[in-house]
């Protein structure tokens, strides 16, 4: 473990005991106060169970969807694109847009009217329906395009034309050998992503306070609730509850590691890769055309298939412009960081001729956020500090880090050991050559881990809304405010926060792909020649 | 005859002007060749000629490769799309087992539709045959190279096939397990009456009382 690694876990280790310094600091009473609130809370059984059901099912059709969507994109490269773009998307953002659509006084309704489907908007509960199956939806599009990323370059290493020799002369079409011998393989090393998506689905506020559930809501909105009372009792009952989920997150990673040891064809039924395109596709669709009717809309009478347009006023484009400032310079401010942050960690990582990564940066996406920030603002504030930019900024890193390893490790690590010796001979140092040689070698990488950062910092809300204590508002915050409030002030800062990261994607491509430009002879065929 | 032993005999494994060609050039000097059940045909020739190709074109289509010349089994010319997949097994140079399954679960991969009883039968007789028979575990990733490659044979012979591919098959074996398991695979094949292509680099992988023939493959 590094001096870096070792700060870590020493932060790690001080947000663990923040969260029992918050449920214990009162002494025995005020524990056992909290304990009583905790349980007797009601209906909290059920928002637990809720929040399991919830994201265990949306991760596990997210693997039978990216199960379909990978055997299609492993031999056809060229058609997987638009998967970071469709993971770039915010939660809230895609969350906001699908219940502007399909809820039961949304477009899809007013334009079923308008063509005479129906005479009067339809009364259902969808996607804010009391047992979460909007939140699944929304975590099923969002889960399935990182489980097909993380899955491709798995079944791309897999010896896949032999297998399906070995398939067809066991009797097995091309679809069952795929669907029988080679994705259980996959799911054997998706271990950690399964337990970023259970973990993101069972402790996420974003989502679930967008399309809900409502009554009972999921465990750790209430637990977020409990942790802003006035009452300590009841922050002591929220810092408990936490406690719980993270106990609960290690109990997750022994039964994952179970899970996946063997795991068997039957879990995962063989889905036509059409299904997974048109539910992402159609859905992602209905989402932004909701955002940007809504974003224009004077008034939307429910009555009416298209709204009255009209421009935002004066005052909400400048409160927007404000928001998108304070969104854009915290996203650029991180991405800065936690790029910096791995690529000093990687750097170190060779230079002790270790390429890998170390578990503890995993253990940052593994650990749930709202725990994790809590504990954060408990050590902020033991220590004297109050909710401030600072702590979100720090919060945000947190989280961008680990993505910013995962954006630059590969490239990093593929470095021949002869370069090393190349360069001590001619008696460059270290720092040197990471200035001179290895960042203008990987700035393609570097430049997609600072998109990659930027997107996740833009779409956070439990940190910039716990870390921050309402003084640093960004986008998301102001989407999930209003998102019952003021449905064209939530629209416009979801559509902006759509666009943010792929407006970084495109410059990043944008930036890449003029480097490429600039070389000679890439293009097979020859030797490279650089101007 | 032991359980899984069904005869599968059927006539003559023709091959006419035979080579491969990818990307539309012959890999090898077209060879003409007749198998009969239960035979044995060695094929030798450098490394790259494009033996394994071979193999692997006799059972899937792929792109950018052509099998040139006539290829018929029992008077019956090749399916250009099914080949000869659902009538032949192989065993790789590698032993391409699968690790989510178990050892028992691996070698009776072909045995789907029988019942557990039978399955379970025909896999144990099979892997006592190759000497596998006492393992202590069901991880097929907890074998060494040598056993995993005995697994994969075992995968191969479990349901006799009419046509059995063997592409170095016994390249990670010791000399006296490689004896004991090439006279196993032999036997086996020639009382189901399977028409065997081996290919190889060593003599000593040549089935010991083969009086058959030996193809030196040779660049087109």
């Amino acid at each position: 473990m590094t001096l870096i690694e070792r700060i870590l876990a020493v932060f790690l280790a001080l947000t663990v005991a923040g969260l029992v310094y918050e449920s214990s600091h009162g002494g025995l009473p005020l524990l056992w106060s909290g304990v009583h609130q905790l349980l007797e809370a009601p209906a909290i059984g059920a928002s637990v169970w809720l929040a399991w059901v919830v994201s265990i099912l949306a991760c596990w059709l997210s693997l039978v969807c990216a199960q379909a969507l990978t055997s299609h994109l492993v031999t056809k490269p060229a058609h997987g694109g638009v998967l970071p773009l469709v993971l770039s998307i915010p939660h809230a953002a895609l969350a906001l847009g699908l219940l502007l659509f399909i809820d039961s006084g949304g477009i899809a309704m007013r334009w079923a009217m308008a063509v005479g489907l129906i005479e009067a908007p339809l009364d259902y509960l969808f996607p804010r329906d009391p047992w979460g199956m909007g939140s699944v939806l929304i975590l099923v599009i969002k889960e399935t395009a990182f489980f097909t990323l993380i899955a491709l370059p798995i079944a791309r290493q897999l010896p896949r034309q032999q297998i399906q020799v070995v398939g067809y002369q066991a009797g097995f079409s091309s679809q069952q050998a795929w669907h029988t011998l080679i994705w259980p393989q996959v799911v054997m090393k998706l271990r950690p992503a399964i337990l970023i998506v259970v973990v993101y689905g069972l402790t996420n506020l974003e989502v679930a306070m967008v399309v809900g559930p409502d009554q009972p809501q999921f465990v750790a909105v209430r637990l977020a609730r409990f942790l802003t009372d006035a009452d300590p009792s009841m922050r002591a009952a929220g810092a408990m509850g936490l406690l719980g989920l993270l106990i609960a997150t290690a109990g997750l990673w022994f039964i994952t590691g179970w899970l996946v040891k063997r795991p068997r064809a039957w879990w995962f039924p063989s889905l036509s890769v059409k299904w997974s395109v048109v539910l992402i596709g159609v859905s992602l669709l209905m989402a932004t055309v909701a955002l940007v009717l809504w974003s224009f809309a004077l008034r939307y009478p429910v009555t009416e298939a298209w709204p009255v347009w009209g421009l935002p006023s004066a005052f909400q484009i400048e409160r927007l412009v404000g928001l998108a400032v304070t969104t854009v310079w915290l996203g650029c401010l991180v991405a800065l960081m936690s790029v910096a942050m791995a690529v000093v960690v990687l750097e170190r990582q060779m230079a002790r001729g270790q390429p890998r990564v170390h578990w503890i940066w995993w253990a940052l996406l593994w650990l749930p956020q709202l725990p994790l920030a809590a504990g954060l603002l408990y050590v902020v504030t033991v220590f004297g500090g109050t909710p401030a930019w600072w702590a979100v900024v720090l919060g945000h890193c947190f989280i961008a880090t680990p993505y910013a390893l995962i954006a630059l490790s590969e490239s990093w690590f593929d470095r021949d050991a002869r370069y090393q010796m190349l360069l001590r001979q001619i008696g460059m140092g270290r720092a040197t050559a990471l200035v001179r040689i290895w960042i203008p070698r990987h700035l393609g990488s570097i430049v997609v881990a600072l998109a990659v950062s930027f997107s996740v910092s833009v779409a956070l809300y439990t940190h910039t809304w716990l870390l921050g204590g309402g003084r640093v508002e960004t986008l998301a915050l102001e989407l999930v405010a209003f998102a019952h409030a003021d449905r064209r002030a939530a629209a416009l800062s979801g559509l902006i926060l759509m666009g943010l990261p792929l407006i970084a994607f495109v410059l990043a491509l944008a930036v890449v792909s003029r480097m490429g430009a600039k070389r000679l002879g890439m293009r097979g065929g020859g030797f490279a020649q650089v101007r | 005859m032991q359980s899984g032993l069904e005869c599968v005999e059927v006539g003559l494994l023709r091959c006419v002007d035979v080579s491969v060609k990818r990307d539309g050039v012959s890999l090898f000097r077209p060879v003409t060749f007749e198998l009969g059940p239960g035979q044995v045909i060695t094929l030798l020739g450098a490394s790259g000629l494009g033996k394994s190709t071979f193999l692997h074109a006799l059972v899937m289509a792929e792109p950018g490769v052509e099998i040139s010349g006539e290829v018929s089994l029992d008077g019956r010319p090749i399916d250009p799309d099914a080949r000869f997949a659902s009538l032949s097994q192989t065993v790789f140079q590698d032993a391409l087992l699968f690790p989510h399954l178990s050892i028992r679960d691996n070698v009776g991969l072909s045995l789907h539709g029988w019942s557990r009883e039978k399955r379970l039968e025909a896999v144990d007789d099979i892997l006592d045959a190759v000497g596998l028979g006492t393992l202590q575990t069901s991880d097929p990733y907890a074998l060494s190279r040598g056993q995993m490659m005995r697994v994969s044979i075992a995968r191969a012979l479990v349901r006799p096939p009419t046509l059995l591919l063997l592409d170095e098959p016994f390249s990670a074996l010791d000399a006296n397990t490689r004896d004991t398991v090439r006279d196993v695979v032999f036997e086996r094949a020639r009382l189901a009456g399977s028409h065997v292509i081996l290919v190889t680099h060593s003599e000593d992988d040549r089935p010991i009382s083969d009086s058959g023939q030996v193809l030196c493959l040779t660049r087109s």
